[in-house]
């Protein structure tokens, strides 16, 4: 059967019609236009489909449209700022080579900042461990360890600039 | 581009794809939405040997928002065969792989019928009612079952199911051997993998039935699948247009995907709509065309009293699956590199290739190299430890020196250069080596499993056309090169653009072309605008195989670069009204200056505007536009020569001239309870020749190198009895996590093609084509007290454990050597 779907995602309204089935995914891409969400496998393994789902790291694949009713969702397409800049981590991504084909990288991106919300300071190991769902089969990890730690740092000499702090708001939601 | 030596070049700088990638905005083939796109579900055999004696989809055109369906019946009567090697071999063989199977299903996973509908969920309902009868046969799941007496025939039009036996002696190796003091043998097994890239296959096809213009969007890796479809179709190939997508990455994966293709364009033909096909991650592994080499060797390293190697020889049987796709390429191409980096002088090769229920065999990162490093480089242990030399040492004997190039090797291709003694040397010293020895010896004495791995790889580069022509016994007139094309222009703003021929995998050839433009006419590498495009325009273009992008697209975009500086040196002498002859070219400012009196500049921009924009101005006989379209063909090819059929002393010309360089020494410890292999270190050193930009190399190198981990560690593709696949998706199929790949320590030596644009070489497989040997010789290291021997991959804690507790594989059906020789 089919319902409809309120979110917040990226600080937007969003609205959909979609069956009990459809995944979070899916409409993302299909209804709402949010292509940025990859598919690597649809059964979970892969993680590039993550998404920031009331700020914690989900699984786009596997999360149906249904449960994110009246939630707030953050895609890749929200990690910009609202004037079209990028923020500390996609630009450490940039700078440290952490991706060559892009596929994995928005969600290894939400992974990443899942982390760094929690942990502004990770160790090397624990980037590892945090995030090892995430697979990426171009790079051998390594230049994406350095990415996160290189935005890590980025983010905390900055100590909450207002393209910091903007970020930070829309994350969480507010409009 | 004259004078100075480069500057933008080897200079670390983001990629120009990942501004896009870090958004979000890739273009990828899945993220395409045409008006009225109908979308497509596969119903796929579950069987691995049956014949189609019933197909009911009555059930499936009442279903709403079904369009379309389509049988293996219909194809068959609408399209001539798919076209695979088979086609080239000669005479061509008769297995055919259909978009759709018919008569008859091959391999669990073969596509049997199509829907398409106008959601990918009413597609894949709709197909669930789709009802196939199957009269199950036995299956073929090994080469030695394929070949024994009586054998039911994959092929019925192929008896005794051997596509291929060829047999090679490049130089003496009868002699070769007799005079050896030693000569050491293995048997070796490497299990079928492929390179699951993380975006699966997919493509979207646009009939235009009034024009009868076929148009695909995919992320399909290579041009030359385009060229062939026509065929099929039966549209002159000149109706056929690819638009290149991002492509999510490939490792040879995507280099030939052709069922789906025909699907969606019969499709499309029916129903007036573009239809799209996207593989899930199942399809993915056990239904696309494109599994990696699948071999077993009897292999033999003759050699003198001192160590001294003289001859290298060895039978391959190679299983290829239900169809002749790419195979032979794996078994040709890697005699560019027969004997490595050493010095051999007789290399015999035979090889036998059948087909058995299994998916096709297509390309894996390294086109059967990866498969034949493991054999030479484990021959190479073995040999040292049997005649009592340090493994290293053995090696260091053996190496070319750098006064032997170019150096012609005994299968005819060429290495251009290199310098291996000191190649091995840096990497002794920066990998600690002596170290982990001392290491090595104290965890010993705690009963502890350490062991070090040292092993060489060649990296050739690319590739030529000539070693294919193994199909058809060095017949002459045939495919002997793969060009690579470039475009560059300078448009009216002054603005330098560059267009690309062919597709990218996911590597950052746009930033290689980028830079290289930058560097040619002094430009930033981020104002450079590079774009691709689609085939209706482009000129000669394989795209993107066998490391071969950075030398030939850096030899095109220089080649048109030069030729559009050559314009604008006119040019810019009727703006400073002096003669050409007494301009220079300044990099600093970008634009001609009048020599020894600098204050007379004409900028690339005001150059540009009098090109673009001023015909009336311009001197007379020169038209508009600064453009040029410049075709690349790699140096150093020569035709193959000699004997035909195999006899003594072959020569299959050079086909693979640009070699890089590669020494891995991994450390590992085995825990014996539980066969858990852990990577301590691994170091890697690699000579690409010039590098271009320093991070995207180490990616290619350690992303290799991760690939080479799983290869060594727990990637395969096995099938049990019936035919049925064991790894089905991720969660049985393990590819290394961030968990399994240790930080990867790299050293760079470059020694510089003295052939190619400033230097450079291929740089895009030697990761892995090198690690899984190396891994094996460090685990047999690490093992070494328990007197284990390792012969197959991938190790895995239980293939760990069987080897320690000395017990023979389980399943004996596995082991296809056993009644091939």
């Amino acid at each position: 059967m089919t319902r409809t779907v309120r979110a917040t995602v990226n600080a937007l309204a969003y609205e959909a019609a979609v069956e009990d089935r459809t995944s979070l995914a899916d409409t993302l891409r299909e209804s709402w236009g949010l292509a940025g969400t990859r598919l690597g496998c649809e059964h979970g393994s892969c993680g590039a489909c993550t998404v920031l789902v009331d700020g914690l790291p989900e699984r786009g694949c596997l999360v149906l449209a249904v449960q994110v009713d009246g939630r707030d969702v953050v895609t890749v397409e929200g990690l910009a700022d609202p004037d079209g800049g990028i923020g500390h981590l996609q630009q450490a991504f940039r700078d440290a080579h952490g991706l060559q084909c892009g596929f994995c990288t928005s969600g290894m991106l939400l992974t990443a900042q899942a982390l760094l919300d929690e942990d502004p300071d990770p160790a090397p190991d624990r980037v590892r461990d945090w995030m090892h769902g995430n697979l990426c089969r171009c790079t051998g990890y390594d230049q994406i360890v350095e990415a996160v730690l290189l935005a890590a740092r980025r983010v905390r000499e900055c100590a909450g600039c207002a393209g910091c702090a903007e970020r930070a708001r829309l994350r969480e939601g507010g409009a | 581009m004259t004078g100075a030596g480069p500057r933008v070049v080897g200079t670390p700088r983001a990629t120009v794809e990942s501004a896009r990638h870090v958004r979000g905005e890739g273009r990828f083939v899945g993220d395409l939405q045409l008006p009225g796109m109908l979308h497509v579900a596969l119903v796929r055999s579950p069987h691995a040997h049956a014949r189609v004696v019933g197909v009911d989809v009555a059930a499936v055109r009442s279903v709403p928002g079904v369009r379309a369906v389509l049988t293996g019946a219909e194809v068959a009567a609408a399209t001539q065969p798919v076209f695979t090697m088979a086609a080239m071999h000669r005479p061509p063989l008769p297995v055919p792989m259909p978009a759709l199977a018919a008569d008859k299903v091959r391999h669990v996973g073969e596509p049997v019928v199509a829907v398409a509908a106008t959601s990918r969920e009413i597609a894949e309902d709709a197909a669930s009612l789709v009802r196939v009868r199957y009269d199950v046969l036995p299956p073929i799941t090994t080469p030695a079952e394929a070949m024994a007496p009586g054998a039911p025939l994959v092929h019925e039009s192929l008896p005794g199911n051997v596509l291929m036996e060829r047999s090679y002696d490049f130089g003496e190796v009868e002699a070769e051997f007799a005079r050896a003091a030693h000569v050491v043998r293995r048997r070796l097994r490497w299990p079928r993998q492929t390179g699951a890239a993380l975006e699966p296959f997919g493509c979207v096809a646009r009939w235009e039935r009034g024009s009868q213009e076929l148009t695909f969007w995919s992320n399909h890796q290579s041009n030359v699948l385009l060229w062939t479809l026509g065929a099929t179709l039966g549209l002159a190939p000149a109706r056929i247009t690819a638009i290149p997508r991002d492509i999510g990455g490939s490792f040879g994966a995507k280099f030939w995907q052709p069922r789906a293709m025909v699907v969606c364009a019969l499709l499309s033909r029916a129903t007036g709509r573009p239809v799209r096909y996207l593989e899930d991650r199942v399809e993915n592994l056990v239904g696309g065309d494109n599994h990696g080499e699948d071999r077993s060797y009897d292999a033999e390293l003759a050699l003198d009293e001192d160590g001294t190697m003289r001859g290298l020889r060895f039978s391959v049987v190679e299983d290829y699956g239900s169809a002749f796709v790419l195979g032979p390429i794996n078994n040709a191409e890697p005699l560019a590199q027969a004997g490595g980096p050493y010095d051999i002088a007789a290399v015999g090769m035979r090889f036998t290739a059948v087909v058995t229920n299994k998916v096709p065999q297509a390309a894996y990162r390294g086109f059967g190299g990866t498969a034949y490093n493991f054999m030479l480089e484990r021959l190479v242990d073995a040999a040292a430890d049997e005649l009592g030399i340090d493994r290293v040492e053995l090696r260091r004997r053996n190496l070319l020196t750098p006064d032997r190039f170019p150096h012609r090797t005994v299968t005819g291709n060429v290495y251009d250069s290199g310098d291996y003694p000191a190649a091995l040397d840096k990497a002794l010293a920066e990998s600690r080596y002596a170290e982990w020895r001392e290491r090595q010896r104290e965890a010993r004495t705690e009963g502890r499993a350490i062991g070090i791995g040292v092993v060489t790889c060649q990296e050739r580069s690319v590739q030529g056309g000539t070693a294919l022509w193994v199909m058809f016994d060095q017949e002459p007139g045939r495919g002997t090169t793969a060009a690579e094309t470039a475009t560059v222009r300078i448009d009216a703003q002054g603005t330098v653009r560059v267009a690309l021929h062919s597709p990218s995998l996911g590597t950052p050839t746009e930033t290689v072309a980028a830079t290289i433009a930058a560097e040619e006419f002094g430009v930033a590498v981020e104002s450079v605008v590079v774009s691709r495009l689609d085939t209706s325009v482009a000129g000669p273009a394989m795209g993107p195989s066998a490391s071969r992008l950075t030398v030939m697209l850096s030899g095109a975009v220089a080649g048109a670069a030069r030729e559009v500086l050559e314009q604008v040196r006119p040019l810019a002498a009727r703006l400073l009204e002096c003669a050409e002859d007494d301009l220079e070219w300044d990099r600093e400012r970008g634009g001609y200056a009048v020599r020894g009196a600098p204050s007379s500049f004409a900028s690339l921009a005001a150059v540009a505007a009098l090109a673009n924009t001023q015909a009336l101005s311009l001197p007379d006989g020169i038209r508009s536009g600064l453009e040029s379209t410049f075709t690349y063909d790699h140096p150093m090819a020569t035709m193959p020569v000699g004997p035909v059929d195999g006899a003594t002393s072959a020569d299959w010309g050079s086909f693979c001239p640009i070699i890089g360089h590669t020494v891995h020494i991994p450390v590992v410890e085995v825990d014996t309870a539980t066969g858990q292999v852990h990577l301590l270190d691994y170091y890697v050193l690699h000579d690409c020749g010039t590098v271009v930009n320093p991070d995207a190399v180490r990616g290619q190198v350690v992303g290799g190198v991760a690939q080479g981990i799983g290869t060594a560690l727990s990637e395969a593709l096995e099938y049990d009895a019936a035919g049925q696949p064991r790894a089905r998706d991720l969660r049985s199929y393990f590819v290394p996590t961030f968990l399994d790949v240790p930080p990867i320590r790299l050293g760079h030596l470059e020694t510089p093609s003295p052939f190619t644009y400033r230097g450079v070489k291929g740089v895009g497989e030697g990761g892995r084509m090198a690690a899984p040997a190396a891994i094996a010789a460090a685990v047999e290291d690490a093992l070494a007290p328990y007197g284990v021997r390792v012969d197959r991959l991938p190790l895995t804690p239980e293939a760990v454990l069987r080897l320690l507790r000395d017990t023979p594989e389980p399943d004996s059906k596995e082991d296809p050597c056993s009644t091939t020789t």
